[in-house]
């Protein structure tokens, strides 16, 4: 799919895009719905709680990632499996694409995972011959577009029943009607057999257990689970961060993530593996492999941005983002869309490639609350700004002008005043009826879609005056 | 069991981190001992509370959209069998090699049934038992733990004869428990653990909450799009 | 008790009624005002741009000007949530002038917030004889935590029908310069605000920001949709007996 670089160009693809946009606010709409059902259920206190516990159990791995990480790596090794330490998403995908080779492998299988789409990881397979398959219904969905995941939990949020049984004729011998029902039931028919014929699996990690080197998958369609008992070879990549001390904490984060990702009390299918299956054992890999991939991870480390690696991948801030809503995932250009996407992209992939999401939000803080490892989301789009300004030396020329002039304004009154009386003064051209509705930049595009009230004929400062003296006499 | 191996460099992958977290300001965040304390109902249940975890569970598992059913006998149990044998039109369903379904005889009920049923492993080598395997309409657990509060079945695969692939590749499960298995929550479940496998967990442990379920096509609710589409719950009065 | 005003660029500049209303409410509710001088703007725009030196100029000011103040009252949400919240970051590393930021933050609320915490009133003695809704700003509700005391005081307005929002807390898009930088979004959103507010068949829209305000105004106005836009103070100030001062 071409990817527009300007962020500008791209947002306003998806504005026009109606189909999409019916699909996104009905499915953000429905799954923000049964996330505060399911909140209700659980009584807001407690959920407070929850929150609560999960930010410390995730602040305290993050602060000992160090330690975390060798007791897991030396747990895995333990366990019979091999490990990948991948300083770069390029390591993580060679490693990958060499045993693919080593292999031999011709069908490669795949649960949802954010970081092979992070890195790239499907087109370097399939360019070396592997017929690569993505087994979660919106990932294969969005596989057959040819297109990126447009929601975190709901990869192919932004396409309707039409769009999907266009997608599915296309590789079916049969005409599959438009019902649902019957797309999942083709689906299921369909992937099946490639299930059967898997010869390497490729999934994600919801979270990885320090204390015993276990994986745990999160589906509700189960399609990590056959992937995990039936692959001979099984690759699991997982970004750095991904990492628990152990069950205690599992339950808790399980608890929290079904119900901010869906409002399910738990998702369907949560498995925990702990890789090689033993010598008596008939299904489950043979070859485990963890991929453990940096690729911009540690570089957040003891920074401000810290806590965003607390981040469980539950996409509750896209629901409850007015932005993400109006625009959809696509827009954000990179893997990660919606307030995650704002900070993550700049932060992983640099401020001058994804800077301007910084400035994609209206930085009501919805996403803030709707986090449930309470991630302050919309202070570290506050702080992204001020890094454009601090780092950068500039947020813009206008802006600089802009806030310069603001400053040395509004610090004295006498400049205050003054300026706002100009400006009174010499808006008439401009005012209409006590409104305003065509002006220069930048208001110029505001007025396009809004008036905006004339500046009246006292201000509250000259008022204040008659209204303290009648007090007084 | 032979150790893996580890590719890429430990230390320079390690360096960039101690580097990074260097006492924080505050100091580090300590650990959160008891992390589950508060959040879970934790308690020890009496043979009269399991009754009504029962309940509880049957409400959850069927609202997953899973069917269930209290059984209070072996006449009973068969005829609960018979009846889903009969729903689902099954020919071929498989089972656990567990001591607990060992003990109730499944091939006896079976046996004046259309159905046929065969104890794992059905084939030693991976590509002989593969397609019987993907053959099979049914699959038969035993649930070793459940959880009442949110209706899951937890299943550690605690012998080699009791594979994950039973209970996720056909498209009926049918999970056969007593009421003594029942917990109100992940606690029970935690402390399960604990004192069974400490830190040593099995291979695999499958955690099921009804049906397999997809909501990727217009956020509509599915079922069965890979896992399970029919999942019956059997919970047996505790002896 | 005496407490100062701390108008806000936009009721100072765009909206004087609402400041005038603000003084009449307070004052008929025994509160002795006065108004600094010096008093420009809380910094917002600036700090909501990253701007933060330009903004710690600003803030620096407007903390001496208030710094004799017993308490402050602020008409505007989230100019209240930007002293809360934003002045602590600003002085993060610069601790005198943190301390004297604390100090405000101490002394500093937001209208509604003043009237029923501070003074202990739930009923002003207003009447008001309309069909209202009540638009929630995001930084007074989620910043500030200033959630149900405006809804309160509306409520005990005599002759009021109070009609709750469906989807109050959304955001109605305005997001300051984001709003002007990305305005085809902003719109997008405030369009659905604005169709959530029409489905209550309210006469008049009351909310406690005026930026806010100004936005879904501004869209109602440019959609010729015949509604009446009303800061809360504007509300309290009906029917509440003669001029106060």
């Amino acid at each position: 799919m071409h990817i527009e670089p300007s962020f500008r160009k791209r947002y306003h693809k998806a504005l026009s895009d109606t189909a999409m946009l019916k699909a996104v606010k009905n499915g953000t709409g429905r799954l923000r719905g049964q996330r505060a059902t399911a909140i209700e259920a659980v009584g807001t206190e407690r959920w407070m709680a929850f929150r609560d516990r999960a930010e410390a159990i995730r602040l305290h791995v993050i602060q000992h990632l160090d330690q975390y990480l060798d007791q897991l790596i030396n747990n895995v090794l333990k366990n019979g499996g091999h490990v990948c330490l991948a300083k770069t998403g390029e390591e993580a995908v060679k490693y990958i694409s060499d045993l693919a080779k080593k292999k031999n492998a011709k069908t490669i299988l795949k649960s949802k995972s954010m970081v092979s789409e992070e890195i790239h990881l499907n087109p370097a397979l399939e360019k070396q011959g592997c017929n690569v398959i993505e087994s979660d219904l919106g990932e294969w969905i969005i596989q057959l577009a040819g297109e990126t995941p447009s929601h975190i939990i709901a990869p192919a949020m932004h396409k309707n029943r039409f769009q999907v049984a266009d997608l599915f004729n296309a590789v079916s011998e049969e005409k599959i009607p438009t019902e649902i029902a019957d797309l999942c039931g083709f689906a299921r028919k369909y992937l099946r057999e490639k299930f059967l014929g898997i010869d390497i699996g490729i999934t994600g990690c919801n979270f990885a257990l320090a204390d015993s080197g276990a994986i745990t998958l999160c589906t509700n369609e189960g399609n990590a689970r056959i992937i995990s008992a039936l692959s001979p070879t099984l690759v699991t990549i997982m970004g750095m961060e991904r990492i628990l001390p152990g069950l205690e904490e599992l339950t808790v984060m399980l608890s929290l993530l079904a119900r901010s990702a869906t409002g399910q009390k738990l998702t369907v299918y949560n498995t925990l593996s702990t890789g090689v299956r033993n010598e008596e054992e008939l299904d489950g890999p043979q070859e485990f492999h963890l991929v453990i991939v940096d690729n911009g991870r540690s570089k957040q480390l003891g920074t401000k941005y810290e806590k965003i690696l607390n981040c469980i991948r539950c996409g509750s801030c896209l629901n409850a983002c007015p932005v993400y809503r109006n625009i959809g995932g696509h827009a954000y250009g990179w893997v990660y869309p919606g307030p995650i996407g704002a900070v993550l992209s700049p932060l992983y992939q640099g401020m001058d490639k994804y800077g301007e999401l910084a400035y994609a939000t209206t930085l009501c803080g919805a996403c803030t609350f709707a986090c449930p490892v309470k991630i302050p989301l919309h202070d570290m789009l506050y702080a992204l700004r001020n890094d454009k300004v601090e780092l950068e030396k500039t947020g813009g020329v206008v802006e600089d002008i802009t806030y310069k002039g603001w400053s040395a304004t509004f610090a004295t009154m006498s400049r205050y005043r003054f300026s706002v009386r100009m400006a009174r003064r010499f808006q008439f051209p401009l005012v209409k009826a006590e409104k305003i509705a065509y002006g220069p930049p930048p208001i110029s595009d505001w007025l396009r879609h809004r008036d905006m009230p004339a500046l009246p004929d006292k201000f509250f400062h000259e008022i204040w005056p008659e209204m303290d003296n009648d007090r007084k006499e | 069991m032979a150790e893996g191996l580890l590719a890429g460099d430990r230390e320079a992958f390690f360096s960039t981190i101690r580097q990074n977290i260097k006492t924080p300001p505050g100091g580090k965040a300590p650990r959160v001992e008891n992390p589950m304390n508060g959040l879970f109902t934790q308690r020890e249940t009496t043979v009269e509370e399991r009754q009504d975890l029962r309940e509880r569970f049957i409400k959850e598992w069927t609202t997953l959209g899973g069917k269930a059913f209290s059984i209070k006998n072996r006449v009973e149990l068969a005829q609960v069998i018979k009846q889903i044998i009969q729903e689902r039109q099954l020919q071929k369903a498989m089972y656990w090699d567990h001591p607990e379904l060992e003990n109730l005889k499944l091939e006896e009920i079976f046996s004046d049934t259309q159905a046929s049923v065969s104890r794992w492993p059905l084939e030693k080598k991976y590509n002989d038992w593969i397609g019987k395997a993907a053959a099979m309409e049914a699959g038969i657990v035993w649930g070793d733990i459940v959880m009442a509060e949110t209706g899951t079945l937890v299943l550690p695969a605690s012998s080699p004869g009791q594979p994950s692939t039973v209970c996720v590749l056909p498209i009926t499960l049918i999970a056969i428990f007593t009421t003594a298995q029942l917990v109100d929550g992940f606690a029970g479940v935690v402390k399960f653990f604990k004192e069974r496998y400490g830190t040593n967990l099995p291979t695999t442990t499958t955690f099921i909450s009804g049906p397999s379920r997809t909501t990727d096509i217009e956020m509509v609710l599915t079922i069965g799009v890979h896992g399970s589409r029919y999942v019956y719950a059997l919970i047996l009065d505790e002896a | 008790m005496k407490a100062s005003l701390f108008v806000t660029c936009i009721a100072d500049l765009m909206y004087a009624d609402v400041g005038k209303s603000v003084v009449q409410v307070l004052r008929r509710n025994g509160v002795e005002l006065d108004f600094p001088e010096g008093q420009t703007c809380c910094g917002q725009p600036a700090f909501s741009s990253g701007y933060y030196k330009e903004t710690a100029i600003v803030a620096k000011k407007m903390i001496e000007v208030f710094e004799n103040s017993e308490k402050v009252v602020i008409p505007s949400g989230s100019c209240a949530a930007m002293i809360h919240h934003g002045y602590p970051i600003l002085f993060e590393n610069d601790p005198k002038w943190k301390k004297r930021a604390e100090e405000f933050v101490a002394k500093s609320y937001e209208f509604s917030q003043f009237i029923v915490d501070i003074l202990g009133i739930t009923d002003v003695g207003a009447t008001f004889k309309k069909k209202v809704t009540y638009h929630s700003s995001c930084h007074m509700t989620r910043i500030l935590g200033v959630e149900e005391q405006p809804k309160i005081l509306l409520k005990n307005v005599k002759g009021i029908d109070f009609i709750e929002l469906p989807y109050a807390f959304d955001c109605c898009g305005f997001g300051g310069t984001f709003s002007m930088k990305m305005a085809d979004i902003s719109s997008a959103i405030v369009d659905e605000k604005v169709d959530n507010i029409i489905a209550t068949g309210a006469d008049v829209l009351v909310g406690s920001d005026l930026t806010c305000l100004m936005n879904i105004g501004g869209r109602l106005s440019r959609r010729g949709v015949p509604m009446q836009v009303m800061h809360l103070a504007q509300v309290l100030d009906q029917g509440g007996g003669k001029n106060a001062y």
